[in-house]
């Protein structure tokens, strides 16, 4: 029998939430490096949108990142590249913002079913964010957000 | 004898203390919480939606059948947040006495709705979810808190506007 104790996870994973955290770490990583594309691709009538969404994602990055630390957990590291749309035209641009946003909502809905409080606030203000976003880039409303197909 | 009649006087205290405890739980004041904290909230919650929904409806009422595309498909979604809520409640809940109401108005519609009110109510609304969802102890209902949430905060916008 090992007497050997489990060696410590500089993840943090065991901890509440930590595994949700860094689902949500991940979709605003790809987000924010998402809308950087989208924001030097978009015409006038989109720039200001885009570069909004990547200042607001930088910030709930860096608050999920924190939340992490706090935690005495360690942040994933973005990855060097992450899926861009194949086409630079308006419709492709707009639907990929939808489909980080979208990402990012299901990490924060996943997010919002932990434990902690404190947690749950930072989900329930990230998913909003992220439906706000939607709204803002006229995408369709569904009655769930953060739900696959906004739908239950 | 003067520490024989310090002991005797701790135990009638005790005694009476025992006695008191009792009544606390068997007497007439006394009640048993038949509703949880979550089913509580999610009667204040189911409240709400309805009052949204009458408001809703009062409203489209009000307008030309052109102009309520829009609020219409607000309702809906009002109208699928209430469902889900409602499904949550336990089966039971239908024997036990309602909560006391909500400190909101009524289901009854405001007297002189207008958009910009239902935008405001939407914007409460939401901010209510996010408080809800920090106290609920269930997870799945904190979910469907944080999406109903979510979606009011994207009403409220498109009512309202962005720098409302």
């Amino acid at each position: 029998m090992s007497t050997t104790p489990p060696s410590p996870d500089p993840t943090g994973s065991e901890l509440p939430g930590v595994d949700s955290l860094q689902d949500a770490l991940h979709a605003e990583h790809a987000a924010v490096y998402g809308y950087s594309y989208l924001g030097a691709q978009a015409s006038e009538r989109f720039e200001e949108a885009f570069r909004e969404r990547f200042n607001a994602h930088r910030a709930q990055r860096d608050a999920v990142r924190t939340a992490l630390v706090e935690r005495a957990a360690e942040p994933v590291a973005g990855a060097a590249a992450y899926a861009l749309p194949d086409d630079t035209d308006e419709d492709s641009l707009v639907n990929h913002a939808d489909l980080l946003e979208q990402v990012a909502a299901q990490a924060y809905l996943e997010l919002a079913g932990c434990t902690d409080p404190e947690l749950r606030d930072l989900a329930g203000r990230s998913l909003r964010q992220t439906a706000l976003s939607r709204a803002a880039l006229a995408l369709p409303l569904g009655p769930f957000p953060g739900f696959p197909g906004e739908e239950l | 004898m003067r520490q024989d009649a310090v002991s005797r006087r701790t135990v009638f205290a005790g005694a009476l203390v025992a006695t008191l405890g009792a009544c606390g739980c068997q007497g007439t004041r006394w009640y048993p919480h038949e509703i949880s904290p979550d089913e509580h909230l999610l009667r204040s919650a189911i409240a709400e939606e309805e009052t949204l929904i009458a408001r809703y409806q009062a409203l489209i009422r009000s307008l030309d059948e052109d102009e309520t595309g829009f609020l219409g498909d607000c309702l809906k979604r009002h109208e699928r947040h209430r469902a889900a809520l409602v499904e949550r409640l336990p089966e039971s809940a239908e024997t036990v006495l309602p909560t006391e109401p909500s400190r909101g108005p009524g289901p009854e519609a405001e007297p002189d709705e207008d958009v910009t009110r239902i935008g405001v109510a939407e914007q409460a609304a939401s901010t209510n979810r996010m408080r809800q969802l920090t106290e609920v102890f269930d997870p799945a209902l904190a979910q469907l808190l944080a999406s109903i949430g979510a979606c009011e905060a994207s009403h409220a916008y498109l009512i309202l506007g962005p720098n409302r």
